[in-house]
């Protein structure tokens, strides 16, 4: 009856077992073999992806500065090879994380908004608010700041509670929507302690403006598909929305929006399955936290402090 | 699609409204684009329908990801002026990211031969505004058509013209506004044009440097007796024959602009000054940080032969600035300076400091009275009081000097060989010895001053050889006089750094013994005390200082410069640097270079500021008399001036509209304002008002503008603009960029603003389509037929621009030039720029433009966003790559010759401490009795620019509306709560509101945040809130109310309060010195609203 | 039932006044879609959830009742129990209808049936309410009928499915761990004491306004009976209450105590203190409780309406707290729009919408005591 594969529940799907794979693990594996930050044997041409990112595919590599020309790499360009490796391999055996470096993130919104230009999000949707906050007191002061993608929990509470399996856990960790599922009743978005996901009513920017702009009418490419903005009650509008870690670039060969906007380059991805991607490395120490690890929802985005 | 429905929207208040498509064309003709649209619209939605109907395979959906759907080009959301890359989606732009090949947009950014091919997946990080730029471009309230004003100036009642129409109204002049009841004759360019003849202007230019030149008042009233006699047929020509050092009445044409880049700077210099031959081209730099650029200017002063004057004499001195390499820094002072919100900045600037930051490598210190972001991450944050920043500097200069923990081997170089021996590409004159006279330092102790017999030397100037003298400056050497020239390459001369003695009678102290008695002014505690800050913040600061040899700078920036005291304030902290010797040193001092499009390098092809049929030379002071003696002009009535002059400094954006006020030295009859809004940049600028609304005062008024304007508002026709994504310019870089740059922008979208015809050619309504077409009235040369030279014609924009590519592509010198496009790169070019009209984009046109011998080269560029330097090429082991080489002047003698024209004073030649604030005269301005009892300081959000992003509604989602941040101890003292509303007011705007000067006025009026991260006694709020223009308020055009957006009039804009001077009255304080706009000088009240 | 033709005029008049508003929030509704609402992301749920929430708690309450006599045999509810079925009926169609209204996609209602998730209670809750709609339909239908075993049988059925849904309708919101406040396992237990409470007093209020028995005897010991059934649900509701919130605040989770304290001192603490404490419970049990020495049917009418009114009180003051905390303090000014705001008032549409709603239910009720035959029980 639905065109779409049947959503995978936590417990039905061959990711979610996989993805408890102890921080001893995790240590082990950077300890075995990893590479050196920032240094790096680049971007080694790996059959890029698979077949099935036909245009993807025919995006050679870029050679960024040859190895040993005494340059650093740009770390970006070190991921998107860790990346490429990741897409090379079935889908079930890549677990995608993110890393935030707060003590990198400056507080300055460029993942806010280019994750709402990427997706073509419309007012009162946002899926990577930063938050801040100041502590102390007069003159011993200090501000912080925290942006909050979606966790791609691995128990994420928002799935088991919808009611049409719209929303489900991919093989990769990433915690999706199908839009033209979706019935909009936002039982997700109550049940997500993260305050994650948001409600797209339907608006637009321009709206009672003299004119309402095309930029917001043309298609974003969430999940892999066009979807272009009309209003009314046609998907996306209507549905809850969410952070999906730009599924679309990724079989594209690219790094999430908020990733390679991030002016700080404090927001790191990549494959936490593969022990020599810069995300394994990172995760492995011991500044790492997540948070509210206490509700058991296992989140896939860390924080270094 | 005419009946195209826009559904109903809920206003707020109950009621909705309902405009269908037909609507719009027709009550917004000029408004968002919308005939544009309906083209446009009709390839969207076939793609939609594709899109519906599932014909998108999974993997060809992500368009964005190919080549011909992207572009590079330069960002201006704020003036860093980052790489960015746009891509499109049907000729729609529908995602920015930054470009990879700049490095301003990546770090480090990949080589320049990589192919575009393979840079599609990667994408550059951006900041939050440069993403939103697209809102800016796709703006529902951009204008397309040409407006006229249909009622009193500012009233904005508007009527839409055709171009032709209002280009011959400007031209001609006559009665323009007669159908608004004014029957008044309104002077058109043509009348103003009135010195026309090359030879006569340049050698009346001659003429009048001469007169200025001799002090001797007989002397010089017999050589004006002769200019009026020898130009006696010319006379008519001039404002006033008595004075011809006001120039010709060409210079009643003003041009003024806010943010304006090479290129587009270019283009009009050939209008204003080569063609038209006004002097009168003036720019914002004051508004901005000009006490940082005149005082670094000062301290770059060379003592060098000047051709035009056959003498040597303090030239050269580059209107620029240092700022650190925070890439390799280990210890950074930020004072003043926020990279992390604002400055030059952020995007490039961020990275290279977060890496550090995690790392352990780098180390920050923030002097500022706001806990700003940058601060937040800092070892150090220091609160000191505004108007103090020089004080702090003396505190660690006294320290600093105290215990010897300058770089003693560096400051002894006193001339180009002794650092050369040091491995030292710069120099300074510390040990210089300075002639004290009544106990002030004057002129430098010379050869000749010991009997020492000038040299003579000869230069050749345009082929003729000219004798000079050159008359050597002197060290003290193990007590012996060492004369020495400063640019010697074999002799090395060092000198003894603390020096106090005399010689043939003369008093004589090296420089920074002179330094060193000036920061003895004060016990370090006493420094500290007049900061307000512990004793230990300055102790602390200045051994970190000095702890990592050249890998600790000071980065300064608006917070410093913009004080009344803002120049020494600049050479304090500067010379602080100097005395570590970072300058061209890895993780010190930075001063940023670029590629040079000008064509005046050799081989370059086009050099287009000399392919010139008839060039005029403009000469007379300018109507901000900048650059000029008061002391030297005809006009000289003692002192104070009527107004001050600023021989030091240029750009004075704050005496321009209040100086044609006061018609002072000469009245102007048109001004042209483009990308600039001095109403809501300036401080107090609702004082320009007064002036831009009064036809008497100034009798034309045109401003090219992309939407209408807090100033623009004001002018009798504006002119649609072509935005930022559908241009072109030239960058440019910053200092803080250690690797040459020049980006391009260039057209990435069709033009928004309509069409039409200019020397025959079909071009969108621009600031260049306007000056193409006046001079086209007009006859002006330079442009048309054969301007660039015999075949060469000049009839089109990018023509000009293109060229300027070509030099680009050439390179500094020969053997520079980038190689050619390949087959496949030429395709991609054309491909990518298929959505591009005709009316920007014609390949065959651009190649004539180019030439075909540079057109493959052209394309390489463009296709990487401009020129940039390999990552690698930009060091040399410690050094950096890109260096300023020179001598720096800790002791700036030009400075100390030169005499304020309001006190008649000399001014002070090396770094001092002077209280703030002063007004024009250097008398105390002090409104804290008065009750005024809190600092008002402004500063930059990260999410907004200036008044330019109220349009941007993903920032807006941001911050709504901005705040007035105080202490949680201030707000308890004064019984004021987080989120109340108060009324900011001051002892000069005591109401607390704008006065709009058309009936309407609005409140000063904004909520507070209480927060610990402010110093108690300070408030601040940040720029770029509270619009009353800029489609926040209706405005009526041909006779319709185009409804503006509360959203975009949120919040508070306080310039209004800030401080007027209270001698001038019509203009904000200034720095007499730097001329720097002040800012952070302002006591105010705040009052509870009900 | 009227014993005046002006008190019908106006009852009718307002309820046809309150459709017609509704009638304009619907259309605005599906014209514009959520725009004019003011539910968001941080407050999902806003007054249409509430009112569901609310109605089918009613229906349950009003099945109480046509158990209590078809399967309990009480028969001093004799009268009053097809008014009873009829409110359940309504109640819970009103309900339903609001939650459908309330679909960011109404016209995929159909896929809650077509793709049942099994592991979401509100997909189980779907296939209850379907059941308990089909229970209800066939005891109209027996009603009509008149066959009192099936009637008996059906409300034995229909009973367990109130208890189900009951419960499970606090059990949505108890099982959610996002939202602390909620998450409690006296949660179901509350809601379906007062959704109990709730249809009882609306019977008893139902009966009084619009009985077509004289106020006699049999009249008088019904509403003593009714009385004396909700004092007792009172008191159980109070117990729950007690339990949960003692519970709830000794565990002291912060993001619980801040709602709390929302509820008892937050802007909308009038909600608690006047409208869910005096008006809601102090009030009506006062008059409850005279109502039973002086056997006065307006007493029971009023405490009936306030014991609705206080619920539904109750009910807006868990759902609406429990959302207005979030996780992370400063996250509505991160990003600043309406919808992503912790504050919530319904817009004016919404109300429209639920005014319409109830004057629909109203309306069918009166039509149905006043032209269906088989409500008439002979006195
Ligand atoms: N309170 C406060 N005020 C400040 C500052 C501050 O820190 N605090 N900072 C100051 C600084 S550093 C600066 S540089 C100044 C800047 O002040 P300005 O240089 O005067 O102005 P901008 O804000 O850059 O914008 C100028 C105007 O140009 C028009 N415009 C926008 N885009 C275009 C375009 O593409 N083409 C054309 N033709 N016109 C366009 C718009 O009307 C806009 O308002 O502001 C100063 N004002
Ligand atoms: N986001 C954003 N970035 C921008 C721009 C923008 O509009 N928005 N504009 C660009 C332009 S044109 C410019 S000139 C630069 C300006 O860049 P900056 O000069 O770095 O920025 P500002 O915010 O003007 O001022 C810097 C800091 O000075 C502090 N300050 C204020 N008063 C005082 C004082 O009296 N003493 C000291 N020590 N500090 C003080 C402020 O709190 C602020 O943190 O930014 C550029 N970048
Ligand atoms: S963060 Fe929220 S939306 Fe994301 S997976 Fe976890 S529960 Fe779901
Ligand atoms: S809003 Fe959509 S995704 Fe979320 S629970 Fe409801 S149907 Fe599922
Ligand atoms: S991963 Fe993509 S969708 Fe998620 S926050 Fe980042 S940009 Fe947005
Ligand atoms: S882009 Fe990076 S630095 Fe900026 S707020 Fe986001 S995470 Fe922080
Ligand atoms: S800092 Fe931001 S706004 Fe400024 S030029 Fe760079 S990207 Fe554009
Ligand atoms: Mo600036």
């Amino acid at each position: 009856m639905r065109s779409r594969t049947a959503p995978q529940t936590l417990q039905g799907q061959p990711g979610g077992l996989q993805t408890k794979r102890s921080r001893r693990e995790f240590l082990q594996a950077v300890g075995a073999g990893s590479t050196i930050f920032f240094l790096t044997e680049l971007l080694e041409a790996s059959a890029p992806a698979k077949a099935q990112a036909a245009s993807a595919a025919t995006q050679t590599v870029t050679e960024g500065h040859p190895p040993g020309d005494g340059v650093q790499q740009n770390v970006l360009l070190r991921m998107q090879a860790d990346l490429r490796r990741a897409l090379a391999k079935p889908v079930h055996q890549r677990r995608w994380v993110m890393v935030i470096d707060l003590r990198k993130c400056v507080g300055c919104y460029a993942c806010t908004i280019a994750c709402i230009a990427e997706n073509k999000l419309p007012p009162g949707v946002v899926y990577r608010p930063v938050v801040e906050e100041e502590v102390g007191e007069y003159p011993n002061v200090t501000r912080r700041f925290l942006p909050l993608p979606c966790m791609q929990c691995d128990n994420p509470p928002c799935v088991p509670v919808c009611p049409v399996g719209a929303t489900y856990k991919r093989a990769d960790g990433i915690v999706a929507i199908d839009y033209n599922q979706c019935i909009g009743c936002r039982y997700c978005i109550a049940a997500c302690p993260y305050n994650h996901r948001t409600f797209d009513a339907g608006e637009f920017y321009t709206k009672g403006t003299p004119k309402v702009e095309d930029y917001e009418k043309i298609p974003n490419f969430e999940y892999g598909r066009k979807w272009p903005r009309k209003g009314d009650e046609k998907s996306p509008a209507g549905n809850a929305r969410k952070c999906h870690f730009c599924i679309h670039r990724l079989e594209a060969g690219m790094l999430p929006a908020c990733v390679t906007t991030c002016i700080g380059y404090a927001t790191y991805f990549g494959d936490a399955k593969d022990p020599d991607s810069l995300v394994s490395e990172m995760i492995g120490k011991p500044n790492v936290m997540r948070l509210k690890e206490e509700l058991g929802t296992n989140p896939k985005v860390y924080y270094l402090v | 699609m005419d009946d195209h429905k826009i559904p109903e929207v809920p206003d707020g208040r109950g009621s909705s409204r309902s405009v269908t498509r037909r609507d719009l064309l027709k009550t917004s003709a000029l408004l968002g684009g919308t005939a544009l649209f309906a083209s446009r619209l009709q390839w969207a939605v076939g793609l939609l329908e594709r899109a519906e109907a599932g014909g998108l395979q999974p993997g060809e959906a992500y368009d964005l990801v190919k080549a011909e759907n992207i572009l590079y080009s330069a960002c201006l959301q704020c003036n860093t002026g980052c790489g960015i890359k746009v891509k499109l989606l049907d000729g729609i732009v529908a995602k920015i990211d930054g470009n990879p090949y700049n490095p301003f947009s990546f770090l480090p950014h990949v080589p320049y031969k990589t192919v575009p091919q393979q840079m599609t997946t990667v994408d550059g990080p951006l900041c939050p505004k440069g993403q939103a730029g697209i809102q800016t471009v796709y703006d529902p309230y951009r204008l397309v058509k040409v407006l006229k004003r249909a009622g009193p100036r500012g009233s904005n009642k508007w009527r839409t013209v055709p171009f032709e129409q209002a280009v011959a109204e400007i031209t001609d002049g006559g009665k323009l506004f007669a159908d608004v009841g004014e029957d008044r004759h309104v002077p058109g360019l043509r009348e103003v044009w009135v010195l026309r003849d090359p030879k006569v202007a340049k050698a009346m230019e001659k003429a009048v440097r001469e007169i200025r030149a001799e002090k001797d008042k007989a002397k010089k009233q017999a050589l004006l007796d002769e200019f009026k006699t020898t130009f006696k047929d010319h006379l008519h020509t001039l404002i006033d024959p008595n004075h011809p050092d006001l120039g010709p009445k060409n210079n009643q044409f003003l041009y003024f602009w806010g943010r304006q880049k090479a290129g587009r700077a270019d283009f009009v210099k050939r209008f204003v000054q080569d063609s038209f031959g006004s002097a009168n081209f003036h720019g914002h730099t004051t508004v901005c940080q000009g006490s940082l650029y005149f005082a670094c200017k000062a301290m770059s002063e060379q003592y060098v032969f000047d051709p035009k004057d056959g003498k040597m004499k303090w030239t050269k001195g580059r209107k620029a600035y240092w700022q650190g390499d925070t890439e390799h820094a280990e210890f950074v002072i930020f004072v003043g300076a926020s990279p992390f919100e604002g400055n030059y900045g952020p995007s490039n600037r961020v990275p290279r400091m977060t890496e550090g930051l995690a790392s352990g490598r780098l180390k920050m210190a923030v002097i500022d009275p706001r806990l700003s972001k940058t601060a937040a991450k800092a070892w150090r944050w220091v609160p000191a009081k505004p108007g103090t920043e020089a004080a702090f500097a003396f505190g660690m200069m006294r320290w600093i000097i105290e215990q010897r923990r300058y770089d003693e081997r560096f400051l002894q170089n006193a001339n180009k060989a002794a650092a050369s021996a040091d491995g030292e590409p710069t120099w300074s004159n510390a040990a210089w010895l300075v002639k004290v006279e009544h106990g002030k330092p004057g002129a430098f102790l010379r050869g000749s001053d010991l009997g020492m017999k000038p040299q003579k030397r000869t230069e050749t100037v345009k082929d003729k050889s000219v004798e000079y003298a050159f008359d050597p400056f002197i060290v003290l050497r193990d007590g012996k006089p060492v004369p020495f020239d400063p640019y010697d390459e074999k002799t090395a001369v060092e000198g003894d750094l603390l020096v106090f003695t005399t010689m043939k009678d003369v008093e004589v102290k090296s420089v920074l013994q002179l330094l060193w008695e000036e920061a003895q002014k004060h016990t370090v505690d006493g420094w500290a005390k007049i900061c307000g800050v512990r004793t230990a913040d300055i102790v602390d600061l200045a051994r970190e200082f000095t702890s990592h040899g050249k890998k600790a700078v000071a980065d300064i920036h608006r917070g410093v410069s913009q004080h009344t005291n803002g120049f020494y304030n600049v050479v304090a902290w500067m010379t602080l640097n100097t005395l570590v010797g970072n300058i061209d040193w890895k993780g010190g001092s930075v001063y940023g270079k670029t590629y040079d499009p000008s064509g005046e390098k050799e081989g370059q092809p086009y050099n287009v500021g000399a392919l010139h049929p008839r060039k005029m030379t403009p000469f007379g002071v300018s109507i901000i008399r900048h650059e000029t003696k008061y002391e030297e002009s005809t006009i000289f009535e003692g002192y104070p001036s009527k107004r001050p002059w600023y021989p030091l400094s240029s750009d004075v954006y704050q005496e321009i509209v209040p100086s044609i006020g006061d018609a002072y030295p000469y009245p102007i009859k048109i001004a042209y304002l483009y990308m600039g809004t001095p109403v809501y940049s300036l401080p107090a600028g609702h004082t320009n008002i007064e002036v831009l609304k009064d036809p008497n005062k100034l009798p034309l008024f045109i401003a090219s503008d992309i939407v209408i304007g807090e100033t623009s508002m004001y002018a009798d026709y504006i002119f649609p603009d072509l935005s930022y994504l559908e241009r072109w310019e030239f960058q440019g870089s910053h200092p803080n960029m250690t690797i040459k740059v020049q980006p391009v922008r260039q057209p990435v979208i069709g033009p928004i603003p309509e069409t039409v015809k200019v020397f025959g050619e079909e071009m969108p309504i621009s600031h260049e389509a306007f000056l193409l077409a006046c001079a086209e009235r007009l006859g002006l040369p330079g442009f048309g037929k054969d301007a660039f030279g015999s075949g060469q014609d000049f009839r089109r924009p990018e023509g000009f621009y293109l060229r300027m590519v070509a030099n680009l592509a050439a390179g500094d010198k020969p053997g520079d030039e980038v190689p050619d496009a390949g087959d496949a790169e030429v395709d991609l070019f054309l491909k990518a720029r298929r959505h591009l009209p005709k009316t920007v984009f014609d390949p065959e046109k651009w190649k004539r433009a180019t030439g075909e011998a540079w057109w493959r080269k052209v394309i390489y560029v463009l296709n990487r966003g401009g020129r940039f330097q390999d990552y690698k090429k930009a060091f040399k082991g410690d050094l950096l790559g890109n260096q300023y080489g020179q001598l720096i002047n800790l002791y700036m003698e030009k400075t100390a010759k030169t005499k304020s024209s309001m006190t008649g004073k000399s001014l002070p030649g090396l770094a001092v401490y002077i209280p703030a604030p002063l007004d024009i005269m250097g008398r105390p301005v002090d409104d804290a009795p008065a009750g005024y009892d809190l600092h008002l300081i402004t500063y930059r959000e990260i999410m907004h620019t200036k008044s330019r992003t109220a349009s941007n509604y993903w920032l807006l989602a941001l911050l709504p509306e901005n705040f007035i941040l105080i202490n949680r101890r201030d707000a308890l003292r004064l019984g004021l709560r987080d989120g109340e509303a108060v009324r900011v007011t001051s002892a000069s705007n005591p109401d607390g509101v704008w006065d709009l000067g058309n009936g309407r006025t609005k409140p000063m009026v904004g909520k507070l945040r209480v927060i610990e991260g402010i110093r108690p006694g300070v408030v601040a709020f940040s720029l770029g809130h509270g619009h009353w223009a800029y489609g926040a308020s209706d405005v009526t055009i041909n006779g319709r109310v185009v409804k503006g957006d509360p959203r975009r009039g949120r919040g508070l804009h306080a310039n209004a309060a800030m401080r007027i001077d209270p001698v001038l009255k019509d203009t904000c304080l200034s720095d007499p010195v730097g001329a720097s706009a002040v800012f952070y000088d302002t006591r105010v009240k705040l009052i509870k609203v009900a | 039932m009227f014993q005046r033709q002006w008190a019908r005029r106006a009852v009718y008049g307002a309820i046809l006044v309150a459709i017609l508003l509704g009638l304009i929030g619907m259309v605005q509704r599906l014209r514009l879609g959520h725009l004019p609402a003011n539910y968001g992301s941080y407050v999902p749920w806003g007054l249409w959830v509430a009112m569901y929430v609310f109605f089918v708690g009613l229906s349950a309450g009003a099945f109480l009742v046509f158990f209590l006599h078809h399967a309990l045999g009480i028969q001093v509810l004799r009268r009053v129990s097809p008014f009873a079925l009829v409110a359940a009926f309504l109640s819970l169609g009103a309900g339903l209808f609001l939650v459908w209204v309330d679909l960011g996609h109404m016209d995929r209602v159909w896929k809650l049936f077509m793709d049942f998730t099994p592991s979401s209670l509100m997909a189980w809750m779907t296939l209850v309410y379907t059941l308990y709609g089909l229970v209800l339909v066939m005891a109209l239908g027996a009603l009509a009928g008149g066959s009192r075993s099936l009637l008996r049988r059906l409300s034995w059925i229909g009973m367990m499915l109130v208890m189900v849904f009951g419960g499970g309708e606090g059990a949505l919101f108890g099982i959610v761990s996002a939202r602390p406040y909620w998450n409690s396992g006296v949660l179901p237990l509350r809601f379906l004491f007062s959704g109990l409470l709730a249809g009882t007093a609306l019977v008893t209020l139902l009966a009084v306004a619009f009985r077509r028995w004289p106020a006699d005897d049999e009249h008088r010991r019904m509403l003593t009976f009714l009385g004396r059934v909700l004092l007792g649900l009172i008191g159980i509701n109070l117990l729950a209450e007690f339990a949960d919130s003692s519970i709830s605040l000794y565990s002291a989770v912060p993001a619980t105590v801040e709602a709390y304290r929302l509820v008892f001192f937050g802007p909308y603490a009038w909600v608690f203190w006047i409208v869910q404490a005096l008006l809601g419970l102090a009030v009506p049990v006062a008059l409850l409780l005279y109502g039973q020495r002086r056997g006065s049917g307006v007493a029971a009418g009023v405490a009936g309406a306030l014991l609705l009114l206080g619920v539904f009180a109750a009910r807006l003051n868990v759902i609406i707290p429990g959302q207005a905390v979030l996780g992370f303090g400063n996250l509505p000014q991160a990003f600043v729009h309406p919808r992503l705001a912790t504050t919530y008032f319904p817009s004016p549409i919404e109300w429209l919408v639920a005014f319409g709603v109830v004057g629909a239910a109203l309306l069918v009720f009166l039509l149905a005591v006043e032209r269906w035959r088989i409500l008439r029980v002979e006195a």
